[in-house]
């Protein structure tokens, strides 16, 4: 723990050198070469064999990546990391050499704001037209300047029928059932969705000022915390399938997932609300090869490439055209593809403010005690 | 503990200064350098949208982690935190015993066999760190599991249970209380037992007053290198225990992340340094009495 401290200081000096080097570089760059804007331009050929690739660990089929390799000729070196906060911390810490990354919308934002991500210029790229119209001007990019759509999904919750019979539909109706399967239910050990999902059970909204409200939010998770057998953003698809946890929190495509191991799974789109994520590439400053990071995001702005990488996750794209190389037997399931109904309770979420991130912060440490 | 002390050593060019002298290019470049960042940023302002610092001087940090607001504006002093950082310690304490009521016996019957079987008993403590511990946490969760092995036995499901923290972090730090126990009981005088026997005493006051005394240096050494990281104890909790509960080492990781306040983390592991320090210099005191 006091390494990984340390490492994060240290880097954040180096960071204040290396930005200040990098700042003057540019100018006299800016100054030498006024066309220097050509250069951002979808590339006509790869620079150098290698591209950084910084992802969710666990969130891009293996094959698909191969098969880049094989037509473009550019290998891709994979890093992980299990959080956008684990993404953000290293990159601010100083850490250079990533090509792109993968962050969430609200990341996005954040991130964009601190000047950490590149303009990318899609519409220059030849398939930087095949976006879905609604994935066009998300909240977190108006008109998709720095990022391009990977896949998205909805934090509803999953049961098993066999056990849970009450058929809940709600927030407000899964927090209720959680003292019936005492040891056998799961949250997510994230702080924003738990606190968001109390909130929304009671029918406040997300993000709330209100101490009051957030009291009661406290009050709720901290009263079905004893009936909790984990507090887990991971591994819940086994916990789901095995029967480990019959009631639990889960993104729509990993329920998907757990179905196919067990027919009982069944994922609700809670009526109360649910959080519409969508994670996005996009190429942070500092990148090394920012040419081959365009044509990685020109081949997966593919529909047939992003389809690929929709089959093996599990979880839909935004991008137009795809539709007809998904898995037939994914693509007519309600757990991947949720109604317009269904679709229409996502709601995408827009990060607290400080402030408030620290009222959050507040609860989650009252609840976890 | 025979040798004679090193300033009697022959006199040479390479003092014993110089021959320490990488070792301190890395102490203070890779522990204290980086320590001094770190306590350097728990008195900064937090930076904007949360994350990184604004190199202003503030106690802002130290007042989050001992006084708090709750929700309706009442200020107090912060137990959670105080809550947390006792859990943590209690939780190292009672690894920290196991760990010294399951090892010292161990360490001591290995040190008394034959040279080549020690030689093989030895390599099988440290077997298990060839493979990584979250590998070796992550086997201990399907042995502990509702149709476990354990559970397939007859004992009950104790996965997600403070038992599975404690078998799970007993597992991972019993071979550094084994190893340092082991290197000073294997030099232990069998003659001066001999003796013992021949005047008369029991086995048990044997152990007591003649064994026990003997290789207390390397009982302190694997109480600090127990007691220490038990303290920062993350990956077991979080896998064995259902992560219910917060402990020290997860909440600075909060802070570095998802809750973006580097001064309060900060902060933390500063206090968290100065009670291990602390921990340190107690066990030293108790080292120097029983020398002299």
């Amino acid at each position: 723990m006091k390494l990984g401290i340390s490492k994060l200081t240290m880097g954040y000096r180096k960071r204040l050198a290396l930005a200040s080097i990098a700042t003057a570089v540019s100018l006299l760059v800016g100054l030498a070469i006024p066309q220097a804007n050509a250069a951002s331009l979808y590339p006509s050929k790869p620079v150098g064999t290698e591209l950084n690739l910084y992802n969710w660990s666990n969130y891009i089929d293996p094959e698909l990546l191969k098969r880049f390799t094989a037509e473009t000729g550019i290998k891709v070196n994979l890093g992980v990391y299990e959080s956008n906060a684990q993404m953000l911390a290293k990159l601010e810490a100083g850490a250079r050499g990533y090509d792109i990354i993968v962050p969430t919308d609200y990341m996005v934002q954040i991130m964009q704001k601190k000047g950490l991500l590149q303009r990318i210029h899609r519409s220059s790229y030849p398939n930087g037209s095949n976006l879905k119209p609604e994935f066009v001007n998300p909240y977190f990019d108006r008109g998709r300047i720095y990022t391009v759509p990977y896949l998205h999904g909805l934090t509803g919750f999953g049961y098993l029928k066999d056990k849970v019979t009450t058929n809940p539909t709600t927030w407000k109706e899964f927090f209720a059932a959680i003292p019936s399967y005492p040891g056998k239910t799961t949250i997510f050990d994230d702080k924003k969705e738990v606190i968001d999902a109390a909130l929304r059970s009671m029918g406040y909204k997300p993000c709330t000022r209100s101490l009051t409200q957030l009291q009661a939010a406290q009050d709720l998770i901290k009263s079905i915390k004893p009936n909790l057998n984990t507090i887990a953003s991971s591994g819940n698809i086994g916990r789901l399938s095995s029967g480990t946890s019959v009631l639990l929190m889960m993104y729509n495509g990993a329920t998907y997932k757990a179905k196919l191991a067990n027919p009982n799974v069944v994922f609700v789109y809670p009526k109360d609300g649910l959080p519409l994520w969508q994670d996005n590439f996009a190429i942070p400053v500092g990148a090394k090869n920012v040419e081959n990071a365009k044509i990685f995001l020109n081949f997966m702005m593919d529909p047939k490439n992003i389809a690929q990488a929709s089959n093996w996750a599990a979880y839909n794209n935004g991008i137009a055209g795809s539709e007809k190389y998904l898995l037939p037997a994914m693509q007519a399931d309600t757990a991947f593809s949720p109604t317009s109904a269904q679709m229409a309770l996502g709601v995408a979420m827009a990060p607290c403010s400080t402030a408030v991130n620290d009222l959050y912060t507040k609860v989650w440490t009252a609840f976890k005690g | 503990m025979k040798l004679r002390p090193i300033t009697q050593r022959e006199p040479g060019i390479y003092g014993p200064g110089s021959v320490a002298l990488p070792a301190y290019v890395t102490g203070i470049l890779l522990v204290g350098l980086p320590l001094i960042v770190v306590i350097v940023f728990s008195f900064l302002q937090r930076g904007e949208f949360g994350s990184g610092v604004i190199h202003k001087f503030t106690l802002d940090a130290y007042r989050t982690v001992f006084f708090e607001t709750d929700l309706m504006g009442n200020q107090s002093l912060n137990f959670s935190f105080l809550k947390i950082i006792f859990r943590s310690i209690m939780l190292a304490f009672t690894v920290t015993v196991i760990c010294l009521i399951v090892g010292i016996p161990t360490a001591i019957w290995i040190a008394l066999q034959k040279k080549s079987t020690q030689r093989i008993l030895i390599a099988l403590v440290t077997i298990p760190f060839w493979v990584n511990v979250l590998a070796r946490t992550y086997a201990w969760m399907l042995l502990l599991a509702d149709g476990g092995l354990f559970n397939q036995i007859g004992a009950p499901v104790l996965l997600y249970t403070s038992w599975a923290t404690f078998i799970g972090l007993t597992y991972a730090f019993l071979p550094f209380m084994v190893l340092p126990i082991y290197a000073s009981a294997e030099k232990l005088d069998k003659s001066i037992l001999e003796a013992a026997f021949d005047l008369g005493a029991s086995g048990w006051r044997v152990l007591i007053r003649i064994v026990i005394p003997m290789i207390r240096f390397g009982i302190f050494a694997g109480i600090a290198i127990v007691f220490i990281p038990a303290l920062g104890a993350y990956v077991q909790p979080s896998l064995l225990g259902g992560n219910k509960s917060m402990l020290i080492g997860s909440l600075i990781n909060d802070q570095f992340g998802e809750s973006r306040n580097w001064p309060v983390g900060s902060a933390l592991a500063v206090l968290l340094l100065l009670m291990t320090a602390l921990i340190l210099l107690a066990t030293r005191r108790r080292k120097l009495e029983f020398a002299s």
